[in-house]
This record gives C-alpha cells, sequence and structure tokens, in this order.
C-alpha cells in the first residue's frame, strides 16, 4: 500500500525558522494552605507519613550495608543498596496523584517508588481486595507464614508489604518475586507497580511497551517510567520517548486509536549518575528538560518540578494525567531533587562537597513537609514524634519477620539448584482461538497475497522438476499463513519492526498484512532497534502478545541490553510470576557483506531465557512459527535469507494448508542412511543434503541428515540413536567456530556416544573472522566442498577426491582468529 | 522501429515473478514511464512502466505468464 504522507519539496525547501517554544521551570507557586484544602488533611498527613517509612526503610538498609546490625538486631546483607534518602519527595508527590490501576516502573534507586505506589494503593483499596490480592496465586508466596485473617487491617497490610519487599532485597522466597529479583527488581503488579531495573534507563523501553498495550487494548491508566537523569544519555531512553511521540499514532487514518503513548518519563533528576554530573559534566544540554524539546513540537510538555515538594509533584503528575487523557501525550517531567545518601553505602561520595550535602539537608523534603504540618497544627509536635517511633517500629517488625528463617527462608537452591532454572521458561502455551474474529480491515482471502497463496502448488515440485516460487509454496508464504492466523484470531497480538507495514518486512513476509491489520496492530517501527525489543518485553509484561523483528541479525548488537537483560531475563527474575510471550524474529542477511549476514544464532543460544528456532525447510518454518505465536515464552526466530524463495522440496508432502504446530525442540531426520551422520544447523541443511547426494550417487555412501530445527531447547536422543548407528558424525552450521552451540553438543555425543565413534567428530563452521562480500561467500560460509573434507576426516575414502582446503586450527587459535 | 519493453531486473533472490497483470492492449499509445501492468513477486507487487513512447504492436506473454529477469514482454513501434 502507498504511504499518504506526502513529501512536499516546495515546503522542504521554504526558508523558515523553528521554534522550540518554552519549557516551565518550578511553575508552581501554590502554598501550603491551598494543596491542604485541594487534598484535604488525611492525604497530606499520610503521604507525610509514608515519606517517613521510605526514610526509615532507606536507614534500615543503610544502618544494615554500613554497620551490618538495624536497631541493635545484626544482620548481613551481601546485596546492593542503591538508596533515594532525601529524594522522597519526588516518590510520594508522583503516587499521591496516582491511582491504583495506573502503572509505575521503579528507577535505578527504586524503593522509595515502590513503597509509595504501593502505599496508597493499601489506602484506597477495600480490606476484601485486599485480601483478595495478598492470596492470589501469584503473591500468595509472601505470606505464607502469615496469619491471613489479619492482614485485612490496612497497618497489617502494609507491613506485609514492607516485609515482601524487604524479603525480595534479602533474597528471601517470601520477597515479591520470591528473592530472585533483590533490591533493583522488585515489583508487585498488583499495586501497579512494575519491574525496576538495574540497567540504568532499562524502565524506559518497557514502560514505553506497557503504555503500548493500555494504547492498543484502549486502557485509561497511565504509565510512569522512573528513570534517573544520568538516563537521558542512553540511546534507548531517546528511542523509548521518540517511539512513544511517533507521529503515526496522532497521523494514522482510521482514527481508531490515537494519540502519542499514555506515559510520563518522569526523570528523578538528582544531578549525579554515580560520581559523574550530567549537567556540566557528561551532558551538553545544561537542562534535562531541553531533550524534550527534541522529541516532538508538543516538547512532550516537558517541565522542571520542585521534587522536593511533594505538591509540586502531585501537581505535576495530576495536569501530566489530563494531557495524557485528551491523547496528547507522552509527557516528560524534569523532578529535580537530591540523594543525601551517596550511590550506595560504600560510596564516600568524594565527588561533591559536604557544603553542597548541607545546603540541599537544609530543604530535606520531610523537613519541608513537617514544618508545614506544625506552622498549620495539622499535628502536635508530640504526635509526630510518636508517628516516627511508630514507623520505626513497622520497618523494624517487618526487618525482622523478613530476616527470621522460618517466616521468611531462603529458595533451597542448595538443595535444588535447579529452582532457578525451572523458572527460566514455563513452557506454557496460548492456543489460538479460531472461533474469535479479532479486528481486522477486511478479508484476508480477497488480498492479493491469499489470492496468489492459495492458487499455488503446497507441493514444490511435479512431474517436470522443480517449482518456481510463484507457482509453489515458499518459506516466506509458509511463514506468512500462522502469522496471518493469528493475527487474525488475536487481539492482543501486535506486531512491528522497521518497514513491517506498507513494505511487509524487508523481505516481504507480511506482504497482505497492511490490508487486514490496522495500524496500531500492525506498524511501522522508527530504526530504533533497542525499543522495538524492549516495548515488546513491556507490551507482553502487561498482558498482549508481540511479533517484533529486526531487519538484520547483525542489528541484534542494536538491542543488546533489551535481549540479554531484560526479553532474556525477566520470566526467572520475576520467580516466574511473568511471562513474555513475544517472538523476536531475526533474519540472518546473505550476499551483504561483514554487517549484514552474519550467522549470529549461537550468540543467541549462549543467552539463558530465549528459546530459539532455526527451521530450514517451509514445513517446518510454518509448524515452527505456529508453535512459537502460541508460546508463552520468549522465542527468538532465525529466519536465513538464502531460504525465503525455497519451494517444500524436502518433505514430499509439502506444506499443508490448515494450520499445524511442530513441537519446539525436536530435531528431525530429513534424509535417512547408515554410514554417517551429518547434523545441520539453519540454511546448512540445503548444503548436507547436496553433499549426502554426491556421496551417494559418486560413492555409495549412506548419510543420515538431520535438521536441529531448534537450539533452545534440544532434545538431542534423536542425534545420539543416529551416532549409535552410524558412529561417524559432521556437525555444521553458518556460525562462526569460537563458542559455536555445535560444540557443546559435540562435548555431549562424546559423553553419550563415547563407545560408538569410530572417530573424532569433525566439525564444518563459519570461520572466526568477517563475512567477505556476495562473490565470495562460499569461501567463507560452508560449502558442499568443505562437507566433503569433513568426511574425508572420518577415515571415509572418497576415490579420486583429495583434501581442497587445509585447516590450521591450533595456528588459528594462538593468532586468535 | 520496433522495439521491447523487458522485465525490470527484479531483485528477487532468484528473479521469480508473474506478469499478473495488463492495464494496456495491443494498438494502445504508450508513453515513457506509463504504468502498463503490474508484476507480483512472493515480496511485493510491483508497477510495470512503460520505457518506451509509442504504439504497442504486441503483448508478449498472457497475464499470469511466469516472467524472467530482462524477458521482453512488449513490443512496441516507437515514435521517432
Amino acid at each position: 500500500m502507498v504511504k499518504t504522507l506526502a513529501v512536499d519539496p516546495e515546503e522542504v525547501r521554504k526558508s523558515k525558522v523553528i521554534h522550540l517554544g518554552q519549557i516551565p521551570v518550578n511553575s508552581f507557586s501554590q502554598t501550603f494552605i491551598q494543596s491542604l484544602t485541594q487534598l484535604g488533611k488525611d492525604k497530606v498527613i499520610f503521604s507525610f507519613r509514608t515519606m517517613l517509612i521510605i526514610r526509615e526503610f532507606e536507614l534500615m538498609l543503610e544502618e544494615i550495608k554500613k554497620l551490618g546490625k538495624y536497631q541493635e538486631t545484626a544482620f548481613k546483607y551481601a546485596g546492593p543498596a542503591h538508596l533515594s534518602i532525601g529524594q522522597e519527595a519526588s516518590a510520594v508527590g508522583q503516587a499521591l496523584a496516582l491511582d491504583t490501576v495506573d502503572i509505575i516502573l521503579g528507577s535505578h534507586r527504586s524503593h522509595g517508588e515502590t513503597l509509595a505506589k504501593g502505599l496508597f494503593a493499601i489506602d484506597k483499596l477495600s480490606d476484601q481486595e485486599l485480601t483478595k490480592i495478598f492470596e492470589a496465586p501469584e503473591t500468595k508466596h509472601i505470606i505464607k507464614n502469615f496469619n491471613s485473617s489479619k492482614i485485612t487491617k490496612k497497618e497489617k497490610a502494609i507491613e506485609v508489604f514492607l516485609f515482601g519487599l524487604i524479603s525480595e532485597i534479602f533474597g528471601k522466597e517470601t520477597g515479591f518475586n520470591k528473592g530472585l529479583g533483590g533490591s533493583m527488581h522488585a515489583f508487585y503488579t498488583p499495586f501497579g507497580i512494575y519491574p525496576n531495573n538495574a540497567i540504568v534507563g532499562g524502565s524506559a523501553p518497557i514502560a514505553t511497551g506497557i503504555a503500548l498495550y493500555n494504547r492498543v487494548q484502549r486502557k485509561n491508566n497511565v504509565v510512569i517510567a522512573n528513570i534517573g537523569d544520568a538516563s537521558s544519555a542512553c540511546g534507548p531512553v531517546w528511542e523509548s520517548m521518540n517511539f512513544a511521540a511517533m507521529g503515526q499514532f496522532k497521523t494514522n487514518k482510521e482514527k481508531k486509536i490515537n494519540g502519542g503513548l499514555p506515559i510520563v518519563y518522569f526523570f528523578v533528576n538528582n544531578f549525579y549518575g554515580m560520581g559523574g554530573q550530567p549537567i556540566g559534566e557528561t551532558m551538553g544540554y545544561e537542562n534535562l528538560a531541553r531533550v524534550g524539546a527534541g522529541i516532538n513540537p508538543d516538547r512532550l510538555h516537558t517541565e522542571v518540578v520542585d521534587g522536593n515538594n511533594i505538591f509540586a509533584v502531585h501537581d505535576a503528575i495530576t495536569r501530566a494525567k489530563k494531557i495524557i487523557a485528551q491523547g496528547k501525550g507522552p509527557v516528560l517531567i524534569d523532578c529535580q531533587t537530591y540523594r543525601f545518601s551517596g550511590h550506595s553505602p560504600s560510596d564516600a561520595s568524594s565527588y561533591r562537597t559536604k557544603e553542597e550535602i548541607d545546603s540541599w539537608r537544609d530543604v530535606d523534603p520531610i523537613k519541608i513537609l513537617e514544618t508545614d504540618i506544625l506552622n498549620n497544627n495539622l499535628l502536635l509536635p508530640q504526635e509526630i514524634e510518636e508517628m516516627h517511633l511508630q514507623v520505626k517500629k513497622l520497618t523494624f517488625d517487618a526487618f525482622v519477620k523478613a530476616i527470621d528463617d522460618k517466616i521468611s527462608p531462603r529458595l533451597p537452591l542448595h538443595s535444588n539448584p535447579e529452582i532457578i532454572g525451572n523458572l527460566t521458561f514455563n513452557n506454557t502455551s496460548k492456543e489460538i482461538d479460531f472461533s474469535y474474529a479479532a479486528e481486522t480491515l477486511m478479508d484476508p482471502l480477497q488480498t492479493q497475497r491469499v489470492k496468489s497463496t492459495n492458487n499455488k502448488s503446497r507441493i514444490g515440485k511435479d512431474q517436470n522438476g522443480i517449482l518456481s516460487g510463484v507457482k509453489a509454496i515458499t518459506f516466506r508464504d509458509a511463514l506468512f499463513e500462522p502469522i496471518l492466523e493469528h493475527a487474525i484470531h488475536d487481539d492482543s497480538l501486535v506486531i512491528y519492526g522497521e518497514e513491517n507495514r506498507d513494505w511487509g518486512g524487508a523481505f516481504g513476509v507480511y506482504r497482505g498484512l497492511t490490508e487486514v491489520l490496522p495500524s496500531h496492530r500492525l506498524f511501522n517501527s522508527p530504526i530504533a532497534e533497542a525499543a522495538i525489543v524492549g516495548t515488546a518485553v513491556g507490551y507482553a509484561m502487561a498482558g498482549g502478545r508481540a511479533l517484533i523483528e529486526l531487519m538484520y541479525a547483525d542489528f541484534i548488537g542494536r538491542a543488546g541490553d533489551e535481549i540479554f537483560n531484560q526479553l532474556a531475563k525477566w520470566q526467572a527474575m520475576s520467580g516466574g510470576i511473568l511471562k513474555l510471550p513475544v517472538v523476536l524474529r531475526i533474519s540472518v542477511g546473505s550476499k551483504y557483506g561483514a554487517q549484514h549476514s552474519q550467522d549470529w544464532s549461537s550468540l543467541l543460544t549462549h543467552i539463558s531465557g530465549l528459546k530459539v528456532i532455526y527451521p530450514a525447510t517451509a514445513f517446518d518454518a510454518k509448524g515452527l512459527m505456529a508453535s512459537a505465536l502460541e508460546s508463552n515464552d520468549p522465542v527468538v526466530f532465525v529466519e536465513n535469507q538464502r531460504l525465503y524463495d525455497n519451494v517444500e522440496t524436502i518433505n514430499i508432502s509439502g506444506v499443508p494448508q490448515e494450520y499445524y504446530k511442530i513441537e519446539i525442540g525436536k530435531p528431525a531426520i530429513v534424509r535417512a542412511g547408515k554410514d554417517l551422520t551429518i547434523f545441520s544447523v539453519g540454511a546448512c541443511l540445503i548444503r548436507a543434503l547436496e553433499a549426502a547426494e554426491v556421496l551417494e550417487n559418486k560413492w555409495n555412501i549412506s548419510t543420515e541428515v538431520i535438521d536441529a530445527r531448534s537450539l533452545v531447547p534440544f532434545d538431542p536422543d534423536l542425534l545420539i540413536k543416529s551416532v549409535s548407528k552410524t558412529k561417524k558424525l559432521i556437525c555444521i552450521s553458518d556460525a562462526c567456530e569460537r563458542g559455536n552451540w555445535l560444540h557443546g553438543i559435540m562435548n555431549l555425543i562424546y559423553e553419550k556416544n563415547s563407545n560408538d565413534l569410530e572417530n573424532k567428530i569433525s566439525s564444518v563452521m563459519a570461520p572466526n573472522w568477517i563475512t567477505p562480500a556476495a562473490e565470495q561467500e562460499w569461501n567463507y560460509f560452508p560449502s558442499v566442498e568443505n562437507i566433503l573434507d569433513a568426511v574425508l576426516d572420518q577415515g571415509i575414502t572418497l576415490l579420486g577426491r583429495v583434501r581442497t582446503i587445509q585447516n590450521d586450527s591450533l595456528n588459528n587459535f594462538k593468532k586468535g582468529i | 522501429m520496433e522495439e521491447q519493453i523487458l522485465t525490470p531486473i527484479i531483485g528477487s533472490e532468484d528473479g521469480q515473478a508473474v506478469l499478473s497483470t495488463w492495464s494496456v492492449k495491443a494498438g494502445d499509445h504508450i508513453d515513457i514511464g506509463q504504468i502498463i501492468g503490474s508484476i507480483e513477486t512472493n515480496k511485493a507487487v510491483l508497477d510495470l512502466e512503460s520505457t518506451k513512447k509509442g504504439v504497442i504492436k504486441a503483448l508478449l506473454v498472457a497475464a499470469g505468464t511466469e516472467i524472467a529477469d530482462l524477458q521482453p514482454l512488449v513490443t512496441v513501434i516507437v515514435e521517432s
């Protein structure tokens, strides 16, 4: 489909000036009395007490880290503690303006944000609602040793919440996420608290994905991405802000889903990274807020807010929510505050002066509010004193329970170390519901793509030989078919990536989908791989299902953190509470040289938490894509561009028209044989089969060819049995030799088939250097000739053939290549 | 003088394509750049643009025919 956004040269070439407009700084001018009148005494007191709880909570951790005790009770805690002492007003002011259904994601120092959101949720929820939440399957592990009848009382609920957070920080099974997240990854979704992140700015893409979910699913709640000021230098943060502000949210012609994403980028600006200062040292902007002006004409409605004044923060968030409700988000808030504590307890604050710290202590947000409360007779001095003591007791009670191994045990990893391993994947799926009709723009049967596909032969050859890709179903068509089925039967599925709409993806897999799917469910992302993957993580975390694409495998580095730390780790880090149904399509290029043709499949298998699929036939592509789309685990679906135009000639019954699935993790015998086994990964299968054919025809050697199909998980039984029979094994892969996934397989076969193997296993892999230009590719990737050389290495005589290439692996090892 | 309009080099992996529709017929006058038909590859449906100005003498393939890169598709009596 052709775009409707015209690019007019006359307009483009006009002389003009771009006006960036103004960004308000500390515009809040309400007096305390005005705020009190607006909010009421109870809320003000509750906010004050919440600030005290946060302060005491952080002081507890500081005392434990520095002195090994809290209130004279010894406890040793080895993990991190990034404290937010001094920043309480920014967290509480924010929570004061949010509803329970609104969602926050925490910053690098997130205890305060988590506590504030949690305590305000407890305040708003009824006893029955709280009981239901605490006893829900995902959260009841926290209270398993509590007397639950008492938890309905709000004060007890606060203690349980503190206990859950402290337990999580101390790595206890009764922590929010079973102690597997810890200080920097705690979350509690029933109160709208989604994961915090140890990666600076890591919350930005995930929060943006949750906001995408809320928009696509037409929910009204807002998302707050709490991120630190130093994260304003991070690419994924910029990518996220741009993603949320994409023009298409305002211009999409269907007008079904309109407006920028409902998210606030809440920069908790304490003026320091660890010790580096964004303003004046590591950034050029002089004011963080300036970045808003670079994103869209609304300047993201950016404001600089006094983060030591809860009422200023409350006011800013309240107005941000109104902007978002009008479809005019996203919003950026530069919330300026200060941490009195170091970056962590070991921080000697050598990078700042005592005078500076003292000057901020003079405007301690707790002191400011306490003075206002006293001056206006909301509380008497002794009542405040009692409140301080009561908060200390509350914190101590939760602390004592959290360190008590009877009430708060650790996961028994010593006796059962696989507990974490078993949380890596949920191994569940959501079956396609063919009876459900998702929102579509037209009947897919009426699209040219489906009409053409339906006219094609399902088998790739006839009596005259192999059919062309316009006459028979190709690998590309085989991928399209299950994707279309899921798209038209599941409204929660969104599909995006670079050039996915109109173009249909760079390799045309989605051709025809643009006509069928509304633009909020199939859209072009910016060229921003971190945002593509990171938002998919958030979208899935919130309850959706995402099919995303990185155009070339070589681009995974651009989404490194989002693939390696976020997509791969959150299921286990959440103690199995979160599910991440994301299918990440990655294509391995060909003919495009070093930065567009590398097979990174082995690298992906190194990352714990990703299922990795790599089909080589159209039949497998269809069945495995269906399984991937039904999976509730993150799946990386590797496609090799050499295969897109291939018709099905390997599976003789062709590609069935109806929907079917192939189990992830099961290899297949593609050609049966008895003299030799070739084990192939991905597109190498075509060359393996060609070599087997040559061996059969020229030398009467019977070769069994096994296609891995899935790399993670992988069931090796078929391969072990094959090697037991043939006693010879050659492994081939287009991925580089060093760290190749096949080395693990080879080790396993050495172990399991130690009495069977007649020779050492031969391997044919790409060398440890760059992919050359198109014309030279076959001097790099494993070729049929290389495979035949490996057959010679197996001690098999191939009459008339001598080795074509000599490998000097020892010397290459020394040279590092 | 007679000249031919050829299939463009489509850039698909193996040049697989079908001349899916004709929007002109023999006897029609065509101009350079005019869309005279469509080509469907596995990746996309592409417009076939005329590279000649003149009168069509003959369409050399029927709609629905598989075509190769640089294959003659149309004979045109070109205008001088």
